[in-house]
């Protein structure tokens, strides 16, 4: 007896080697599923739990292999924790490529940072980099989060790109007298929809998906992943309840959110109506006050959502000089207020390649806060976290796109403003004394407005004089001169300028006998990455739309004649 | 001259043997932010047309 129950018991055990190794082990992807395919999804069941209208719990257990380089940012674990939303277990296994473990990693053995600046009520980064030991690599993700307060509900992306799926799982189980809402995007994966007393379960389950490659500048993911958005139709955060199955009524949740936060003491009114008494228009009162906080708040990044949805009190970044893009915008507004010039907080998705946001399907698809004066013409748009911009621009980072406009009717979806290509230019004017030995002096100087300009503010104009060289050389694409000295605008002026002058032993590229070749500039005008494709599926998106002028001046010495130069 | 409906480009060259000065104005502009995929291979015929002109060569001859 006992020799039959050893004998089982190693038959169950080699049972379960062999259906671990199946998951485990790379060799046992079929080749379908490898073909362009950086990580292959083994086995992923993903969990969301709706207990009531403020609690839930999000299950995942994920087995992904990495084939190469290329997929190595899913050996990167990355949850924020909130009072709302906690992360409450983590594990990561690590197999090697025959699925053998090699490492266990607890919650305790990762990274835990506290986050926000004391913004964020109990904001906790908890981060694990796995090193692998060799590609492929497999690593099975198990953790769960706890909601302590429901907004917004987790969608699930089906698939992402040069990622293939075995087979994966996405359960949704919501109180019937809730129940919620969803949408299917890039796919036609329905869901297995039942009920079961007083709960309904939603099961989306999808099997051996081959991995696609994606073109490059396709814009925002939401034009082509497949996946499915969901939506509360009640939901209940921070003790506000609130109705997101309008547009409307998602916008009067926000409002009575912000109805307590927008008071200045009024010794901050008085001072405000002083600041902007000599002002004849709104829109001089706004320009003053937009300046007066550009110069004296600093911004805290939090994206919004994390740490809740309620900014700051005025007063509170009145006192503390700092806040995050809620706070600051209902500071503007409160400022606005006090001297009687009407604003609106817009909510919005901050981000060069912003997602789609649904007319019909009203949901938190946003990670920022903006402000805007409503105008008979031409409202003006103002991002209160930036020191740079100037008044009433806006810039790729929120202009054209739909945004919800927090109004005394509730929520109104508005479109942004779009920037032409004129609001974004770069002039660029550029003296070359060649000298008989054919090097040159050169002298040139850029004058910058829009994109341009801010590209340069975020990443040019405080770096030290050396880096800002190699900034020239490595990123504007000029030709490597032997001296250099740069200088530039002081005060993040509008237009932005910057100088240089350079020596050049030899400026011309090569000659053929006494015959001397030269560029017609020193720098690439026009740079995009614009690859070559058969059949280009999806459109192709630029940053923003803009124009580059540029005037090269060749001074040469005496006996040097010209004999070709570029024709129309 | 270069020109789409989503993007211009162009560029003047002018040789004043008095002053042995050659100028050159060159303007880009991309009009569009987003190009269909059905419009993309102009996209790339006006990146190879400027990319020809700007790497066009100025010769000169040293006498």
């Amino acid at each position: 007896m006992k020799k039959i129950f050893v004998f089982l018991m190693s038959a169950f055990c080699a049972a379960c080697c062999f259906a671990q190794a199946d998951i485990y082990a790379a060799h046992t992807i079929p080749d379908s599923l490898k073909k362009d395919a950086n990580v292959v999804v083994r086995e992923e069941t993903i969990k969301f739990t709706i207990k009531d209208i403020n609690s839930a719990r999000y299950d995942v257990h994920q087995v992904i292999t990495i084939l190469n380089e290329q997929g190595k940012r899913y050996l990167n674990f990355n949850e924020f924790s909130y009072e709302f939303r906690v992360l409450d277990d983590a594990e990561i296994k690590v197999y090697d490529a025959s699925g053998v473990k090699k490492n266990t990693f607890s919650k305790k053995e990762m990274t835990s940072l506290n986050y926000g600046e004391g913004l964020v009520p109990e904001g906790k980064l908890t981060y694990f980099n796995v090193s692998p030991p060799g590609y492929p690599v497999t690593v099975e993700i198990n953790y769960s989060i706890k909601y302590k307060g429901l907004f917004n509900y987790p969608g699930n992306y089906f698939q992402h790109s040069n990622q293939a799926v075995q087979k994966a799982v996405f359960d949704v189980e919501v109180p019937a007298d809730l129940s919620l809402r969803y949408k299917i995007l890039n796919c036609n994966y329905q869901p297995v929809i039942t009920k079961d007393g007083n709960k309904e379960q939603y099961h989306w389950e999808v099997k051996n998906l081959r991995a696609f490659k994606t073109e490059k500048h396709v814009g925002s993911t939401d034009n082509y992943l497949p996946q499915v958005l969901l939506g509360p139709n009640k939901f209940q955060l921070d003790e506000y309840d609130g109705d997101m199955t309008s547009w409307k009524n998602f916008g009067e949740w926000y409002k009575k959110v912000y109805l307590k936060t927008s008071v200045l003491p009024e010794d901050r009114k008085l001072f405000y109506a002083s600041l902007v008494k000599e002002a004849k228009t709104d829109a001089d009162k706004a320009r003053i006050l937009y300046n007066y906080l550009q110069n004296n708040m600093r911004y805290v990044s939090i994206q919004l959502g994390i740490g809740g949805l309620k900014p700051f009190p005025a007063s509170f970044v009145d006192n503390k000089k700092y806040g995050d893009c809620k706070a600051l915008s209902n500071y503007l507004k409160s400022a606005l207020d006090a001297v009687g010039v009407k604003s609106n907080m817009v909510i919005i998705e901050g981000g060069t390649t912003p997602g789609i946001v649904r007319e019909d399907f009203p949901a938190h698809y946003f990670n920022h806060v903006i402000l805007c004066i409503p105008q008979q013409k031409d409202s003006i748009w103002l991002e209160c976290t930036s020191t740079t911009l100037p008044f009433a621009e806006l810039g790729p980072f929120t202009e054209n796109r739909k945004a919800m406009m927090v109004t005394d009717d509730g929520g109104v979806l508005v479109n942004t403003p779009i920037s032409k290509y004129a609001d974004n230019t770069q002039s660029i004017h550029t003296i070359i004394e060649v000298n008989e030995d054919g090097g040159a002096k050169v002298k040139t100087s850029f004058s910058l407005i829009g994109e341009g300009r801010n590209e340069l503010l975020m990443y040019y104009h405080d770096l030290q004089e050396d880096e800002k060289r190699k900034f020239f050389i490595t990123n504007m694409e000029w030709k490597q001169p032997d001296n250099f000295e740069i200088t530039n605008s002081k005060n993040k002026t509008n237009p932005y300028l910057v100088s240089a002058t350079m020596d050049y032993e030899k400026i011309y590229s090569f000659n053929a006998g006494s015959k001397l070749f030269f560029e017609p500039r020193l720098y690439p005008v026009f740079d995009e990455e614009i690859p070559e494709y058969e059949n280009r599926k999806r459109d192709y998106y630029f940053t923003c739309p803009y124009q580059a002028i540029d005037t090269t001046v060749y001074k040469f010495p005496g006996r040097v004649q010209c004999r070709e130069y570029p024709q129309k | 001259m270069i020109e789409f409906p989503f993007a211009y480009y162009n560029c003047n060259y002018n040789w004043d043997a008095a002053t042995r000065t050659l100028t050159a104005i060159a303007t880009l502009q991309i009009k569009e932010r987003v190009i269909k995929a059905a419009d993309y291979k102009k996209l790339v015929d006006f990146k190879k047309q400027v990319m020809a002109d700007m790497n066009e060569k100025i010769v000169m001859k040293r006498e």
